[in-house]
């Protein structure tokens, strides 16, 4: 685990929906993905499972894999995040390390034949622009870097990005990937409303790291 | 040139991470781009590092690339003509 277990349930009252994705656990709004596998395998397996039919997949980086498995589980279960596209939803996420993992796969490639694909993927962005794309969401698209997972920065970044009026919905949350097998991911769905109970925000984004 | 054929289906699966392909279900005279595989333009730069690292070919005039990768069948046809390796 990247962040540390509190060992308590938490009750969301800001954020509805959301997911969590680590090497070994797969939940969806407080409900538990059966699943039988770990690490890179659990990805495929969900990707098999649940989604499917999108060969980008196999192209993707370890870091994109988690994220867009984990955008698709958030999104394909809900009515409310299903109907979300356009100018009115964007995407922004969070790390510590940005792309880490491919960047040294791809300094191992540099000597002899750098490789394209895993080039491309040397930029986390990649992961806001695939969720984007696969989901017509054609707000603003960002992938920031932080020295920690602070909530209240993570929230002050948010509100700063509702102050585009068409905005009303933004996919977001941390999304942590060291290896193909080392992976956190905490994402959710904020609304502009919710930015007006920014103090709750906050400590229920607190809550929901350390979930 | 059938021998050549498959084993270049073969490095081809695996240098664009073509999981759940089998060199069987290539066929050697489809389209490698917008139809068949389906590839895309980052596949197009990794099928121009195979033929270098693979068989020694560099590829100095990229309009070549249009003929060469039209189909497994023709990017075969040409390593055979051009290979150093």
């Amino acid at each position: 685990m990247l962040w540390p277990y509190l060992g308590k349930e938490v009750a969301m009252s800001v954020i509805k929906h959301w997911v969590k994705l680590t090497s070994a656990d797969v939940m969806v709004d407080g409900v538990e993905i059966p699943h039988q596998k770990h690490g890179a395998d659990l990805l495929l397996e969900l990707f098999q499972v649940h989604i499917g039919d999108y060969p980008k997949f196999f192209k993707m980086d370890a870091l994109c894999r988690a994220g867009f498995v984990a955008s698709e589980l958030l999104i394909m279960n809900n009515l409310d995040t299903k109907s979300m596209e356009g100018e009115s939803c964007g995407v922004i996420l969070f790390n510590t390390v940005g792309s880490l993992a491919t960047d040294k796969k791809y300094q191992t490639t540099i000597d002899n034949y750098p490789s394209p694909s895993v080039f491309v993927y040397t930029l986390p962005n990649v992961l806001t622009g695939e969720i984007a794309i696969r989901n017509h969401y054609h707000g603003p698209t960002d992938f920031i870097v932080l020295d920690y997972a602070e909530a209240s920065a993570v929230v002050d970044i948010l509100t700063y990005a509702f102050e585009d009026r068409k905005l009303n919905s933004l996919l977001t949350g941390w999304v942590e990937c060291l290896d193909e097998n080392t992976f956190d991911i905490r994402m959710m769905i904020v609304e502009k409303e919710m930015i007006s109970k920014k103090m709750l925000l906050v400590n229920e984004f607190k809550m929901f790291l350390n979930k | 040139m059938e021998e050549l054929i498959q084993n270049l289906k073969k490095e081809i699966i695996e240098a664009l991470n073509l999981e759940g392909i089998n060199p069987n279900d290539i066929d050697a005279n489809a389209p490698l781009f917008e139809e068949g595989l389906m590839l895309d333009s980052i596949d197009a730069l990794e099928l121009i590092v195979l033929m270098e690292k693979k068989y020694g070919i560099k590829l100095k005039d990229p309009n070549e690339g249009k003929e060469i990768f039209k189909s497994v069948a023709c990017m075969a046809a040409y390593i055979q003509a051009n290979r150093i390796k």
